[in-house]
Parts: structure tokens; sequence; C-alpha cells
């Protein structure tokens, strides 16, 4: 049978317990559409199709178990990712903090080009706000990654991060055909500042 | 499967023992070969025209396979054959107040789909009893199919649980 797709990028969430990933990734929506069945088993990973310049590219998204420490997460579980997304809390210090033990146990355990991104979510609680927007951007600076605030409860640039992480895994795959890797370089690091609000409800290209 | 997703799932599958949600196994019926238009010769009903008027000669749907509840594009066409199999699903709507969770129905009309990653947007489940239900990716209504027991690679979308566009 023909291949469906160009590319699959398979891509997990990690960060501390209560963050958000499953919510970013979920919705789990108990109406009278919709059975309890589904939200009593649980979802465990959703594969989408989306569109980066005429390629068609599909995502294998993982959420990680509910209480994986980053001492308990080892190479196994980063096996064949390809992009990971690092989330911590707004309104969770602590969760911030850990975004550095997240990033060394990547380095640790994961292939060495990994694509990162850093989202601070929930960032609809800007009344309980204790991590700054502005200390978000910093730490991804540093690293050299990229950065968005997100809220998984508003929908807030939650599609948008996806298409980011696969848009810069592509660029890095097509970076690396180019023929000795010459010619483009490394792209630029850029922190977004802007914020766009999208109903999940949106079908067309949507992601999550 | 792929590597990143065994890591995973076996970790999913510890939970869902410790949940232990009772669902019904499979019945398999006699061999979905794909070859549905001799059993439509033999007895045609209302079910069977419909799922010939939705495949091509070789069996495989002309249609996107898309979901009844948003109209997001589960399949696109030429992807999934048409197959008599039985399966039992728990229903996706919330019929009655006093529903269980895992009340159902019995049916045999299914697409098959070979692989994961020939869908174009879809959900998985947690695996309950062995089986992994398919859901919309979008509004996550379901099940709208489930994976084969015996061959990992087989999933089945029911035809009366998704619409054609
Ligand atoms: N206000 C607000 N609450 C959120 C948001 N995302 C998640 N939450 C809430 O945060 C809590 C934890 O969310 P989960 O998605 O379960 O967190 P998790 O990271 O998956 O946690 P573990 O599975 O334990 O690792 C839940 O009560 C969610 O309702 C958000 O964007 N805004
Ligand atoms: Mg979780
Ligand atoms: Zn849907």
């Amino acid at each position: 049978m023909a291949k469906t797709y160009d590319f699959l990028f398979k891509l997990l969430l990690i960060g501390d317990s209560g963050v958000g990933k499953t919510c970013v990734l979920f919705r789990f929506s108990e109406d009278a559409f919709n059975s309890t069945f589904i939200s009593t088993i649980g979802i465990d990973f959703k594969i989408r199709t989306i569109d980066l310049d005429g390629k068609k590219i599909k995502l294998q998204i993982w959420d990680t178990a509910g209480q994986e420490r980053f001492r308990t997460i080892t190479t196994a579980y980063y096996r064949g990712a390809m992009g990971i997304m690092l989330v911590y809390d707004i309104t969770n210090m602590k969760s911030f903090e850990n975004i550095r033990n997240w990033i060394r146990n990547i380095e640790e355990h994961a292939s060495s080009d990994v694509e990162k991104m850093i989202l601070g979510n929930k960032c609809d609680m800007d009344d309980r706000r204790v991590v700054t927007k502005d200390k978000g951007e910093q730490l991804a600076i540093e690293y050299g990654i990229k950065f968005m605030e997100t809220s998984a409860k508003a929908s807030i640039n939650v599609e948008e991060a996806f298409v980011t992480l696969a848009r810069d895994i592509k660029a890095k795959m097509d970076r690396k055909l180019d023929t000795g890797g010459q010619g483009k370089g490394s792209s630029p690091v850029q922190v977004s500042g802007t914020t766009t609000q999208k109903k999940r409800e949106w079908k067309f290209c949507a992601l999550l | 499967m792929a590597e990143t997703g065994a890591a995973v799932e076996t970790e999913n599958t510890e939970k869902n023992a410790e949940e232990n949600v009772d669902v019904p196994a499979e019945k398999p019926v006699e061999e979905p070969d794909a070859d549905t238009e001799e059993k439509v010769e033999k007895e045609p009903d209302a079910a069977e025209s419909k799922v010939k008027e939705l495949t091509d000669k070789e069996g495989m749907n002309i249609k996107n396979l898309a979901c009844e509840r948003c109209k997001s594009i589960v399949l696109r066409p030429g992807l999934a054959n048409a197959t008599q199999k039985e399966f039992f699903l728990p229903h996706m709507k919330v019929k009655s107040a006093n529903q269980e969770p895992n009340d159902g129905e019995t049916l045999q009309d299914f697409w098959l789909v070979k692989g994961m990653y020939t869908f174009e947007n879809v959900g998985f489940t947690n695996t309950v009893q062995n089986i992994k239900y398919l859901i919309c990716a979008d509004c996550e209504v379901g099940p709208i199919g489930c994976q084969e027991l015996q061959n990992k690679d087989n999933f089945y979308v029911a035809v009366d649980r998704v619409i054609y566009t």
C-alpha cells in the first residue's frame, strides 16, 4: 500500500506531575454526546496529520504516565522520540526549576539531536502566576530552544506549539538532507512573543 | 508498534490492569476476507447495500471516513477494506441515564485499516483486556472502532460509527 505520509514524527510530553501534560493532549469532554467509556479507560496517544510546505507530516504524540519523575525516565522512554515538549506550570515554581533537571535527563538518555521546546502551561491563571514570562523566555534562550506560554484550559497556543515543534524537526531534517549540511546553517532561535487564541473546535489542520 | 510506543504502552497496560475495566472480548467470526461482493449477492440487505455504495470494485472506501460529530477526517479514500467481522463496541452516546459505561452493541460491518499510520487523524485509548479502541482525534468521541486482538496491525472502524465525506 502506498505510504500515506512523507514524514513521521514522534513527540513526547514531559514535565512534573500536575503541570497539565495530559490536558494539553486530551480534552476528556464528558457530555451527552460522549459516553463515560472513553474517559474511564483513558487515551493513550493520538495520530495527527498536518501539512508543512506541501509535505504530509504524521505526528504521533505521547503523554508520559502520571507519576514519572526524571530519575525514573530512562533511555527506553525516549527511544524513537524526535521532539520533546518540556512542560512546566506558571503557577508552580518548582515545576519551572525542574525543567533544568528534565533537560539534563534528556541529554543523558535521549538521542542527542532530539528537538526540544519549553511550554509554560496554565497561562490562563495569571492571578496565580509565580513564573514570569520573561523567566521562561530566558531559560529557553539559555538552552537555545523555543518557548511558548500555553493554556490547555483556554486552548491558547496548544496547536501552535505542536506545529512549531514539528516545523523545527522538519527544518532540522531538511538541513541534514542538504548535502554536507551546509548552506542554510542552523536557524536562529525565535522566541514566540505572540499569543493566539483558538477554539479547539477548529478542525482545519487542528492539532489537538 | 513504534519503539516509543512499546515503552509507554507497558506502563499503561499495568495501569489499566489495576483499573480493571470490564470490556467484553472480541468475537471473531468467519474469515473477514475483503471480498464483500460475494456476500452482497448471497444476502442483500440494507447494511450491505450501504457498504457497497461506499466501496469500489476492490472493496476499498471511495470516500473519506469522518467523525459524525465534528467531521474531522479519520481516513482518506482508498485506504480501508470493507470487511465483515464481529466486535462488541461500547455505545458512543449516553442513551439513558442509568447506562453503564460498558453498555454497547455487537457490530458486523467494519473498515479494515492496516497499520496505525494509515489513519489521517485518530486517537487510541489505553489498552483494556488487550484491546485498544479508536476515537476521534479532535472531539474524542468514540469508540468508533478497535484494534484486532490477534493482529495488532489491523484496525477496524465501524461502518455505522463514522460519516462519509
Ligand atoms: N487553569 C488551568 N488548569 C490546568 C491547565 N492544564 C491543566 N490544568 C489542571 O491541572 C491539573 C493537572 O493536569 P494534568 O493534565 O492531569 O497534569 P499532568 O501533567 O498530566 O500530571 P501527571 O499525569 O500527574 O504527570 C488538572 O486539575 C487540570 O485541570 C490549564 O491550562 N489551565
Ligand atoms: Mg498526566
Ligand atoms: Zn470528532
